[in-house]
């Protein structure tokens, strides 16, 4: 059992023109892991971060544990570098000389070293890193020079429009034009191929290739250290309703400090999902396989949970694609998740998930499997099923179907291994959360989502 | 006869692990330690070397549910090397609360924080420092006295394309109950 490594992986659109009750809207780079998702009270949607605003709370430097905040900078001021090879911190030295002192930069993992000039007045590192790389520049330095004066002259170039030719005219004018002037303007590639042929001339272009900025001089390594580049606290709003999902607790004294003022993480409020282990990955074929699906609530009230999938998998979610047909069967689809009240870690656990490895692990298994054996049986449903208290485990049917008729597609070879993703529209409804009454303006926690749960490395077989 | 010792507070340790100086390593309660792993609480520390009696100090602290995978290496920072002589003097590690570390991982750090998950084939090289709430991806390399802030993900290996990212704080949570059942299930 794994809260980490389990198989939530949650689709979140970017875009809400498209219907997302249809599993043909689901887009794969569009599909987040659970533990990654907040939460939004208002939407009662999963969040991924390209759905949500960020604000910048506060800086500092994870070496030195100084706050810079207030200060605009992304490295550290201090004393604070970093290798130009490896990105190790660097080991300063100090060596006084009688006239002045001299610094000298090593690093505890690569070769890389760096021996300032002697100083005689006091200055700050910074300043005499600067001043040397000034001084004696190395290629990369005079790379950066040249493109930044480079910059600066064409600046003053484009104010004497004289000597501009038509097409480059053009293209400025392009920059500055409005919007409902685009819109008037459609984009054609006909009446546009000058710009294409500029654009594809660009990637041609032997300045962007690195390789042949300078022909004649072999690879020189950076010869400076770098500035340590700070680590910072972000604050996230929801993008849709300017909720706040995240807002981290600063604390100027101890940047370190890892609590938050705000938070709502999905897997506080959602499922998770993780597949029983699966011994053999050979699926037969026009055979069902079945697998055992383990749904873990995470809240202290019920959870109402039904379930659907595409009773064929469209041929984008196997992995090469291949000619035969992928049905999933779920012969169970409505079911009532309990509440986590208990915080015996042990009860939490589905039992299709426990082992023989640890004493306590063999006696609940034993016990559980006693208790499933003299409990009364109802209905059949229960003898699909297995339940806890907060867990329930339902079987998902997969069968593969050879197609004779799609000759388009190449003949699969026995030895290929298939990822297979299964797509399943889970809607949820409950109480809604204590830690959810103050900031949501609804009654009940009712929310649905695509969970892609993934089949890797299956072989065909038959 | 079983291979695993387990104590009155809860730890479980294989008998094929290799610990020396046992007096030395306080291990705070709910730890497993699988075979093949090796921890060296037998060496000298720096801040001992002039007592009298250097070998009663403590060199290494496990926090509870901590979780040390097979064939993992524990051992402290070396602070001072004498190379005539060929010694070494060390300073202490400490391991936080519900750490996991991972198969075939070596960790010569100075500090690991609470809630450190370290997955397999990881060095943690000599007096790296690891803050609360990380995620260390498998095969990583943490060079010597690099800082990883709390809630990063690290992952690669240093000079080619190590890189440390910002890891969601809903792994606060997932870490902790992650060490708690791999207590339950030992897998």
């Amino acid at each position: 059992m794994s809260k980490i490594y389990n198989d939530s992986n949650i689709f979140c659109p970017t875009s809400t023109t498209a219907n997302i009750h249809e599993a043909s809207s689901i887009e794969f780079n569009q599909i987040y892991h659970l533990s990654i998702l907040h939460y939004c009270p208002t939407c009662q949607a999963p969040k991924s971060s390209e759905q949500c605003s960020f604000n910048l709370e506060s800086k500092f430097c994870s070496n030195c544990l100084a706050d810079h905040t207030d200060s605009r900078s992304g490295y550290c001021t201090k004393n604070c570098f970093i290798c130009p090879r490896c990105n190790v911190i660097l080991t300063i030295t100090i060596s006084d000389h009688g006239s002045g002192k001299s610094f000298k930069f090593r690093c505890p993992y690569c070769p890389f070293q760096f021996q300032s000039g002697i100083n005689e007045k006091p200055k700050s590192l910074h300043a005499i890193v600067k001043f040397e790389r000034k001084e004696n520049p190395d290629l990369h330095y005079q790379l950066f020079r040249t493109i930044q004066s480079s910059l600066s002259e064409r600046k003053d170039y484009y104010h004497d429009k004289s000597d501009l030719s038509e097409r480059m005219e053009k293209t400025l004018q392009l920059g500055s034009k409005h919007h409902h002037d685009i819109e008037k303007d459609p984009f054609t590639i006909d009446s546009n191929r000058d710009g294409i042929s500029d654009i594809q001339s660009l990637t041609r272009n032997p300045l962007l290739d690195n390789n042949s900025i300078h022909p004649n001089q072999p690879y020189q390594e950076p010869k400076f250290p770098i500035v340590h580049p700070l680590t910072s606290k972000f604050s996230r709003k929801c993008l849709a309703c300017n909720t706040q999902l995240l807002v981290p607790a600063v604390n100027k004294e101890a940047p370190t400090i890892n609590k938050f003022i705000i938070k709502f993480n999905a897997i506080e409020y959602m499922p998770t999902l993780k597949f029983a282990p699966i011994e053999d990955l050979t699926l037969q074929f026009d055979n069902q396989r079945q697998l055992l699906l383990n749904f873990i609530n995470p809240l202290s009230s019920k959870m109402a949970v039904t379930i659907a999938a595409p009773p064929i998998l469209s041929s984008r979610f196997v992995k090469p694609s291949c000619r035969h047909i992928v049905n999933v069967t779920l012969p169970v689809s409505k079911f009532v998740l309990g509440a986590l009240t208990s915080k015996n870690v042990m009860n939490g656990i589905p039992t299709s998930l426990l082992t023989s490895e640890t004493a306590a692990s063999r006696a609940e298994l034993v016990r559980r499997v006693g208790e499933a054996q003299y409990a009364e049986q109802t209905e059949d449903l229960q003898k699909l099923v297995q339940k806890g208290s907060n867990w329930y485990t339902i079987p998902i049917s997969v069968c593969v179907e050879k197609n004779t008729q799609e000759e388009s597609l190449p003949l699969e070879d026995s030895s290929v291994t298939y990822d297979i993703q299964i797509p399943l529209y889970i809607t949820v409804g409950s109480d809604l959360p204590d830690s959810l009454k103050s900031v949501s303006n609804r009654e009940r926690l009712s929310f649905g989502y695509w969970n892609v749960v993934k089949l890797e490395g299956i072989k065909f077989h038959g | 006869m079983s291979e695993w010792i387990e104590t009155s507070a809860g730890n479980r340790i294989s008998k094929l692990a290799e610990i020396s100086g046992p007096d030395r390593i306080i291990i705070s309660g709910n730890a497993t330690i699988h075979p093949g792993v090796k921890i060296h609480g037998d060496v000298e520390l720096l801040a001992n070397a002039s007592n009298k009696n250097p070998d009663t100090a403590t060199t290494i602290q496990l926090g509870k549910f901590c979780y040390i995978r097979s064939n993992s290496q524990i051992i402290p920072p070396v602070l001072k090397e004498s190379k005539p002589e060929n010694k070494t003097w060390h300073g202490p590690i400490s391991i936080g609360a519900y750490t996991i570390i991972g198969n075939n991982s070596i960790v010569k750090s100075a500090n690991i924080g609470n809630r450190v998950l370290i997955e397999d084939d990881c060095v943690l090289e000599n007096l790296s420092i690891v803050y609360d709430c990380c995620l260390i991806r498998r095969g990583t390399v943490i060079p010597p006295k690099t800082v990883i802030p709390p809630y990063s993900e690290v992952s690669g290996v240093a000079g080619k394309d190590f890189s440390v990212r910002s890891l969601n704080n809903s792994y606060k949570k997932l870490i902790e109950l992650e060490a708690k059942e791999l207590q339950i299930l030992g897998i």
